[in-house]
């Protein structure tokens, strides 16, 4: 499959350096950022499914344009709630760094007080 | 042709995210994600997504982007801190070793024999028309669902931005 959707390939190596990203760095700005990273290679694996795909093997033209919309419409739905996300966790950011002065996630251990 | 654009936009988006990933200053981080995500919407054109290229650029390498660097200028990190945050050594290593049977099993996976649609795709697959009609007829209720999650959470940001800890 990886022959022949290529787009599948770059989708998993996206991925696997937003994974990396988000379980080496401290930094919590750029694991946010990885997370995006992640969500985007997801993304990218869903559209090319949408060409590519074995159910579509055999498939006539209105399945094939039936399944693309779909395809697209999941996507457009993730974006939209990343968009969410990144507003909500940026925002647990500002109020994170108020309270303790840092983005150092290893500094992060409290529960409360 | 279309594979010579798909190999560039996929270097590009893959060069940018190791960028992401490694630099230790987040505003360099945080530009070569823009770049990463400007080659993805790329990728997406060349799958004949034009709404999602058109959307990418606009809420993610747009929107969401300036966001995320709007905050970390008010954050204002000193150079000493974000020295010390780059990326850990022994924390590099344990990742890798975590990442190799996930990648064998994805291979595993999705390395079986997948077909290429049997007819030749329709040469209006990415009109707006159709996918409008999808979002508003079959996807109405997760599409109004969707607006009052962007309210909340708009509205939750602002609250968790506001409050006095």
């Amino acid at each position: 499959m990886f022959t022949e959707n290529p787009y599948l390939v770059v989708s998993l190596v996206l991925f696997l350096i937003g994974c990396i990203g988000v379980l080496t760095r401290r930094n919590l700005l750029v694991v946010l950022m990885a997370i995006e990273l992640m969500l985007n290679a997801a993304n990218l694996a869903f559209l090319s499914f949408t060409r590519s795909s074995p159910a579509l093997a055999g498939a006539g033209e209105e399945t094939m344009r039936r399944m693309f919309i779909d395809g697209n419409v999941v996507v457009f739905f993730v974006i939209a709630v990343a968009a969410a996300e990144a507003a909500v966790g940026l925002a647990i950011v500002v109020a994170l760094f108020r309270k303790k002065e840092t983005v150092n996630l290893d500094r992060f251990t409290a529960l409360h007080q | 042709m279309e594979s010579v654009v798909f190999w560039l936009l996929s270097a590009t988006a893959l060069i940018a995210a190791v960028l992401t990933v490694t630099r230790k200053n987040p505003i360099s981080a945080a530009l070569s994600l823009v770049v990463c995500l400007v080659a993805i919407a790329g990728l997406f054109a060349t799958l004949s997504a034009h709404f999602l290229f058109v959307i990418q650029l606009l809420v993610y390498a747009g929107a969401v982007m300036v966001l995320v660097l709007y905050v970390i200028m008010i954050l204002n990190l000193r150079d000493r801190e974000m020295r010390a945050l780059g990326i850990s050594k022994p924390r590099f290593l344990l990742a890798i070793a975590a990442a190799i049977p996930v990648v064998i099993v994805l291979v595993r996976i999705a390395g079986g024999s997948g077909g290429r649609p049997a007819v030749a795709p329709p040469d209006d697959l990415g009109a707006l028309p159709a996918l409008a009609e999808g979002l508003f007829t079959r996807y109405l209720v997760p599409f109004e669902v969707l607006s009052v999650l962007l309210l909340a959470a708009m509205v939750g940001a602002v609250v968790l931005a506001m409050r006095k800890f």
